[in-house]
């Protein structure tokens, strides 16, 4: 049996395996980061042994750039070649020869697709061999099974077996079943789109590598984010006229989506799904039925977003200031709860006070202007303000623009109910909005 | 930095109307940070604050507590005498309530009429705080009601009718519904229901602002710390912020304007206030009544055992002056009624002494004859002269405040028999404030500002313990961390704004209030993080303030090792000494304190006191107790210590700034070391009264104190000096050495308890090595050192020490004719359970006769049984280490079989036919591996072992012209100045933060000691080497002053080469 075994430095998914069908259908992951091959009867297609060996390497390295192959005869002796004599490929039947002269150390490697079991695996025989002065894996061959046997049990036997090649691994054939979904957690969060993109390349890339491996196409790609200190999130997908393995087609989508996203927090998490296809099938129709009615409106936004045209589904904000106090989302709405956070704990009770919920219950006018009106002291003379003190006072983001309003109600010589707010401080007045 | 403009949301000014000058207001709900991230400031800036607007009283009403009423007391009754701002005012209404959230969801705040009323809310908060976790209540309307007497109840909004006649029916006309204008929508409708409730039922309404800040310029540090609440940040917490910054306390013309139409219900607020008759001062405390023996009084009783306690004390006649003392301290014991209170402690004291548990006072305690007498403390404050008032001063009017150490291993003996004695309604902890400092203070409000976390954590490690000074003193460092300079300055203001805030509640180490009454009459109880303990809701300062008494059941390892040297010297020595019996004034133990050999002794065994021994060579007992307070970060930082050691040495005149310091200062050479100096010293040069003088030491004794006070102590103390002819540069200098002393400075009789231990452990060490090295290494975790370097220090001093061996080793190192035999317990990675089991079984059923009979007789794991082969423990049944341990690993002991009680294990005593392929063992491995088991190895130190190496590395330096390798005992034969390579293992590093960035190593080599110097530059550039190494390479200079010999490091290196190296440099045959 000849195994080429890549270690891809970094943990992956037990999905990466399916990018590397293409050399092997008997390939296995295991975890974290190894991929053992069975070229046993491939490595001929694709120009011997050094050139399947290169080929993987490369492709393993748009994965993880630092990526090492090596090539022995068994799993176990492969994976030890891999992290102590990378691309290095064992003569057949010379296992033995070649990892001799490695510390003992390398023991921990001698795994295969099996690893040492238990808390420590096989670092107990290791600092217990080291401990009696013993250095390199060689001077291990001098002793007998029984010896092995009788200090570790199972694990010396397999100690002693994986030592003389005696150990069998078998690679079965690789039948693709993980869903077609990556994430990624931002160690630094992000807020601006070009970053977020640079993190997403890898992702999505990844995933139409594993597209291709398994031959492959996406018909659509939802992508979900979430925002660091909150569980605010943003979702939106994307979804081609025909499904596709052309990155760069859904890239310029989700970048477009972006664009139109307003980002308050830096985010710290992503999820990107692609939905697969076994080959390229036209669009369904629009106005064949979907599963929601719900999925038919994103789906429209989507659409109209897809064609430049500002359109969403009106979001109503806990805001203090009330231009800001609605936004238009891609998503479907939530609704808005004001009142104190509740917890309980054994019939014991914490309550977190929501301090401006009665926010949602004040007065807000029938039309408010996009812009407020700047009124100049003759307008203001013509109105009758109807209160002494203000009916509301707003002092709202001190932390980027100080906003501070006090605002009346004041009526016009129509008769018409205005809503006028002056700026703390100064003597302007503007005009904000109407009443019916 | 100020964030929002002062004034700016006051309302519009109107002219006042006929009639408005004469109403009054008291806020009737004051809220403060005690209601833990619900309220914006201190408790003392509410009342100063309502005093400065003068408001006609304040009431701090805090959520589900009372934890700041205190505070808001002391602010209103008796102000420090350093405060710049408000003092008392005549006829303030001070009162106090707290506002509970209640389970069927509706809050309502209440107040004590009378002290019934205050011991039921006492009562109600713990009951909804005692079987809650932190933050939450449990407490229901159903809990409440049948406890309404003597109370006020004022239901917050949002108000119904069915609550409002729940209530109604219960509390009557004790029942008032708050409201207030706060521009706000949501405020409106209150108002707007409670008219109609008055209308209609004619509720009792009044006004209040409602308040949740002092000022409104402390709304961004209620928005933020309302986002902590909630762990979100300030973009997203929208709502949950309060609209504006109106819930402050409002001038009294802007409420009048804002009321002018309902003036009345700011006078109603006079009138609830007013019928309060609750004050603090009313708390009564009564101490438990002692367990007296019968037909005895508490006056007789303390009288007769504090003379029976002098007869022990005084073996021949009473001096004429310490009856005189006596008689004095026990008139003021009679006249304020302290009695029961020593009573209580020379119970505890006895209840220790009976289970063999050594204890000793500390602190003011000590200046105390009866203390002395009746066995609380062990210093004749007669002799030393220290004055009782310290302690206890009719004047002060202040209770006494005894602490008492117990030996550390069985503190918890002594707390679990007050609980016993007093039972859980009668004895609690007192509680720490946990306050948000600097690190935690920016950690937080950075994350309410959004900043990224790792982000965050970077500038956190920048801050290491300079904290937020460090960010503030780098220019523009926010560029460093990319965060934008006006996130970087807000979030720099608004953490310096929370410093100090208190976070949650903690433990007190070891302060107790016990009473007669319940406690739970006098002050609520809830439950402490630490299983089954439950702390009070004030502080130390609180209890102190009101003038409670607690006592201070604290622990101190010294003791715990002086108690087994005791043991020790009466069992294998036949000498029977206590800490009072030891012969006194030694000279061979003073000898042995001025060559600084003073590891393992208590108090002097840090570097910075092992540099001064040497050079104050101390001769007496007093020598000792200046040489305890002098190396204190206090005088150390008041830059005192070399003025009083030139003096000492006769290098430099004793002068005083002033004449009426002679008296003061003559003791201690014109150099202010000791507490007490300080407080005579600003009461005879700066016209500090009494009162203001201990006033400035409870503010040097609290850091939280000091932050805002400092400044008015300052001018005080130079306006006092100015008055007596001092000129001001001295003066600021008096003023330095004050600020320096802080709460780092030891107080006379405090320092002459410490002084004691530190004299006992002298003696023993100097005359009983052996016993000393025995009950130290006995006693650990504790002290400087590590056992290796106890047991070195031990050896050098004649003790000799015998191997660790399951035969003969008990789990405690034992002395054993004239040696020490090592303990199983230096075995620390295996359980105490599992060496007890050794220890038991080989006394119950006699020596083992071979391995493997130990191995049946005691079923142990086989990690434990490679352990005690690699230590060598098992060395009675084979020599050779690698050749046990490799047999043993061959065993067959499972887990199972010793659950099962049937071992499985075929072990057979034999040879096994592979053990010649076990290389040999070096003298270096063999050595390396006693020190991974153990932590060190008796016969041959790791130097020693790579001393021949060393040489040969010397022969090399010395072709080429290099300075060569010394060992520590050719220090003192080389001259001052000589440079020098050194080699060594690190015993302890140790970078002081009064000590400007130097770092100080103490290395060891085979023969002792050597005093390692480091500049920050060296520091700075090698300190991976020095954290990253045990074995360190110095090459520096020598520096002599006297005796003393450090070496001033110019580069430090990791010492060993690789393995391989070694074992070419250092094969086996070479030893």
């Amino acid at each position: 049996m000849r195994i080429l075994c890549l270690n891809l430095k970094q943990a992956q998914e037990a999905s990466c395996a399916e990018v590397f069908l293409k050399f092997s259908p008997r390939v296995q992951f295991r975890y974290p980061h190894y991929v053992f091959i069975d070229i046993e009867s491939t490595s001929a297609l694709f120009g011997g042994e050094n050139q399947i060996l290169k080929q993987a390497v490369e492709l393993a390295r748009r994965i993880s750039p630092e990526a090492t192959g090596a090539i022995a005869d068994s799993c176990s002796v492969a994976q030890v070649m891999v992290n102590h004599k990378p691309f290095d490929i064992s003569k057949p039947r010379e296992d033995a020869k070649n990892i001799g002269r490695l510390p003992l150390m390398a023991l921990r490697d001698l795994e295969g697709l099996e690893p040492w079991r238990g808390k420590k695996g096989i670092d107990p025989v290791i600092q217990f061999l080291q401990s009696l002065g013993m250095d390199w894996i060689e001077d291990l061959f001098h002793f007998q099974e029984a010896s092995f046997r009788e200090r570790w049990g199972d694990l010396g036997v397999t100690l002693w077996r994986r030592l003389q090649g005696k150990e069998l691994q078998v690679i079965s054939p690789l039948v693709p079943k993980e869903p077609m979904m990556g994430y990624s957690y931002l160690e630094d969060p992000v807020s601006n789109i070009s970053l977020l993109m640079s993190q997403m390349d890898h992702v999505l890339e990844y995933l139409f590598l594993r597209l291709e491996g398994c031959a492959r196409f996406a018909r659509r790609v939802d992508v979900t984010m979430l925002c660091e200190y909150s569980d605010k999130k943003h979702y939106f997908s994307v979804e081609p006229v025909a499904p596709s393995r052309d990155l760069e087609l859904y890239r310029d989508l989700i970048i477009k989506h972006l664009e139109s996203l307003s980002l308050e927090n830096p985010l710290r998490e992503f999820e990107i799904y692609v939905y697969d296809v076994a080959e390229k099938v036209e669009q369904l129709d629009f106005f064949e039925p979907r599963q929601t009615t719900e999925d038919r409106w994103r789906r429209l936004v989507s659409m109209a977003h897809q064609a430049e045209i500002e359109m969403g589904f009106l979001q109503v904000e806990a805001s203090h200031l009330p231009e800001s106090s609605f936004s238009l989302k891609s998503d479907w709405p939530q609704e808005l709860i004001s009142k104190d956070l509740i917890e309980w704990s054994e019939q014991a009770v914490q309550v977190r006070a929501v301090y401006a919920k009665g926010l949602a219950e004040s007065p807000r006018p029938s039309l408010l202007l996009k812009e407020p009106m700047k009124l100049s002291s003759i307008m203001m003379k013509r109105l009758k303000v109807l209160t002494r003190f203000p009916i509301e006072r707003i002092q709202e983001a001190w932390w980027k623009k100080n906003q501070e309003r006090d605002y009346y109600f004041a009526l016009s010589n129509e008769g018409q109910l205005l809503w006028v707010y002056q700026e703390l401080g100064s003597e302007k007045y503007f005009l904000h909005g109407y009443f019916d | 930095m100020k964030l929002l403009v002062p004034g700016a949301s006051y309302l519009p000014r109107k002219k006042p109307f006929e009639g408005s000058q004469d109403v009054s207001f008291v806020e009737l709900l004051g809220r403060s940070n005690f209601s833990f991230l619900q309220g914006a400031s201190h408790p003392e800036e509410m009342v100063e604050q309502a005093l400065l607007l003068d408001y006609a009283g304040i009431s701090i009403c805090d959520l589900n507590g009372l934890y700041g009423v205190a505070r808001g007391f002391k602010t209103a009754t008796s102000p420090s005498f350093f405060a710049s701002t408000v003092h008392v005012k005549e006829g303030f209404r001070y009162r106090i309530g707290t506002e509970l959230h209640l389970t069927e969801l509706i809050s309502v705040a209440l107040m004590p009429l009378n002290k019934r009323g205050y011991s039921r809310i006492c009562e109600l908060i713990t009951q909804g705080k005692r079987g809650a976790d932190k933050g939450f209540s449990k407490l229901s309307l159903q809990d409440l009601l049948p406890r309404s007497e003597d109370l006020l109840c004022f239901l917050i909004p949002p108000f119904s009718d069915e609550q409002f006649f729940e209530l109604q029916k219960t509390f009557q006309d004790r029942l008032y519904l708050p409201i207030w204008r706060d521009l706000t929508w949501e405020s409106r409708c209150f108002v707007q229901r409670a008219f109609e409730l008055e209308e209609k039922y004619s509720a009792q309404l009044f006004v209040t602002n409602r308040p949740l800040m002092h000022i409104p310029e402390r709304k961004p540090v209620f928005d933020v710390q309302t986002c902590l609440f909630h762990q979100i940040t300030l973009n997203e917490a929208k709502d949950k912020l309060i609209q504006n910054a109106e819930r402050y306390l409002k001038p009294l013309d802007e409420l009048i304007n804002l009321w002018r139409d309902r003036l009345d219900l700011l006078q109603v607020t006079v009138e609830i206030a007013d019928r309060i008759e609750f004050q603090l001062d009313q708390i009564r405390y009564r101490y438990p009544n002692s367990n007296l023996p019968s037909g005895w009084t508490a006056t007789d009783y303390l009288r007769h055992l504090t003379y029976e306690g002098l007869k022990h004390r005084y073996t021949d006649v009473l001096p004429e002056k310490v009856i005189q003392v006596t008689e004095h301290e026990l008139k003021i014991v009679r006249e304020l009624e302290y009695e029961d209170y020593f009573l209580t402690l020379y119970e505890i004291c006895q209840f220790a002494r009976s289970q063999g548990i050594l204890y000793q006072g500390r602190g003011s305690a000590a200046n105390s004859v009866i203390c002395y007498a009746i066995g609380l403390t062990a210093v004749d404050p007669v002799q030393m002269d220290l004055l009782f008032e310290r302690f206890i001063s009719r004047e002060r009017g202040e209770p006494p405040d005894i602490d008492i150490d117990f030996e550390h291993s069985r503190r918890e003996e002594v707390i679990q028999h007050i609980y016993r004695k007093y039972g859980e309604n009668h004895a609690a902890m007192v509680c720490t404030v946990i306050r948000f400092r600097s690190r935690m203070a920016f950690r937080e409000t950075a994350k309410v500002f959004g900043i990224p976390l790792k982000t965050v954590n970077a500038i956190i490690k920048f801050m290491g313990r300079d904290g937020m000074r460090r960010l503030k003193e780098t220019p523009e460092i926010f560029k460093r961390f990319a965060v934008d300079q006006k996130t970087w300055d807000l979030t720099m203001a608004l953490a310096t704004e929370l410093h100090g805030f208190p976070r949650h509640l903690g433990i007190h180490t070891g302060g107790f209030l016990i009473t007669q009454n319940p406690i739970t009459e006098m002050i609520p109880v809830e439950k402490a993080s630490m299983q089954g303990r439950y702390v009070i809701q004030w502080n130390k300062d609180d209890v102190n303030d009101l003038k409670l008494m607690k006592i201070d059941v604290l622990s101190l390892g010294m003791l715990t090792a002086l108690r087994k040297c005791f043991d020790l010297l009466r069992n294998h020595k036949n000498m029977n000494y206590e800490l009072a019996t030891l012969p006194p004034e030694d000279p061979k133990t003073y000898d042995m304190i001025c060559k600084a050999d003073t590891v393992g002794v208590f108090q002097i065994e840090s570097r910075a006191q092992m540099n001064t021994l040497p050079r104050l060579r101390p001769e007496n007992f007093y020598d000792l107790v200046v040489e305890v307070a002098l190396v204190r970060p206090g005088p150390l930082q008041g830059g005192m210590v070399h003025p009083y050691l030139k003096r000492r040495q006769g290098k430099e005149k004793t002068t005083y700034f002033h004449k009426d310091l002679e008296p003061i200062l003559k003791k201690t050479l014109g150099v202010p070391i000791f507490q007490e100096q300080v407080m005579r010293i600003v009461v005879a040069v700066a016209g500090f009264s009494p009162g203001e003088a201990d006033e400035l030491r409870r503010i040097m004794s609290n850091s939280w104190r000091r932050k805002g006070t400092m400044e008015g102590v300052r001018e005080r103390i130079l306006k006092g000096m100015r008055q007596h002819g001092i000129e001001d540069k001295y003066a600021e200098q008096i003023y330095k050495t004050i600020e320096g002393f802080g709460n780092y400075g030891f107080p006379e009789s405090h320092a002459a308890s410490f002084a004691l231990l530190t004299y006992a452990s002298s003696y023993i060490k100097c005359h009983h090595p052996d016993v000393f090295a025995c009950a130290l290494l006995n006693s650990q975790p504790m002290g400087f050192y590590a056992p290796r370097v106890l047991i070195a220090d031990a050896q050098r001093h004649g003790a000799s020490f015998l191997p660790i061996d399951i035969q003969f080793s008990d789990y405690d190192y034992t002395l054993q004719g004239d040696s020490v035999r090592v303990g199983l317990r230096a075995l620390s990675a295996i359980p105490e359970k599992l060496l007890q089991k050794i220890q038991t079984d080989r006394q119950e059923k006699g020596a083992f006769q071979n391995l493997t009979d130990f191995i049946h007789r005691l079923q142990l794991p086989k990690s434990v049984l490679t352990q005690l082969a690699a230590a060598g423990a098992l060395c009675s049944f084979e020599k050779d280490a690698r050749r046990l341990i490799w047999k043993i690993e061959s065993l067959e002991l499972q887990h199972q079989s010793f659950l099962w009680g049937q071992p499985r294990e075929q072990f057979q005593d034999e040879e096994s036919e592979d053990s010649d392929q076990i290389p040999f063992e070096s003298k270096w491995e063999a050595t390396e591996r006693e020190y991974k088991t153990k932590g060190f190895a008796l016969d041959s130190h790791p130097i020693q072992v790579l001393r021949s190496w060393l040489n040969e590395r010397n022969v090399l330096y010395l072709q080429q012209r290099m300075v060569p390798f010394s060992s520590s005992s050719q220090l003192k034969n080389l001259p001052h100045q000589r440079k020098i390579r050194l080699a060594g293992l690190i015993s302890v590093t140790q970078r002081p933060p009064t000590a400007k960035g130097m770092c100080f190593i103490t290395l060891e080599d085979e023969h002792g000691f050597m005093n390692i110097v480091i500049h920050p530059d060296v520091y700075q550039r090698d300190r991976m080497t020095i954290y990253n190494s045990s074995f360190l390479e110095v090459w520096g200079v020598i520096e002599k002053k006297g005796t003393l010999i450090n070496i001033k490091a110019l580069k430090l290196a990791p010492l060993l080469p690789s393995k391989i190296e070694f074992e070419r440099l250092a094969p086996a045959e070479s030893y």
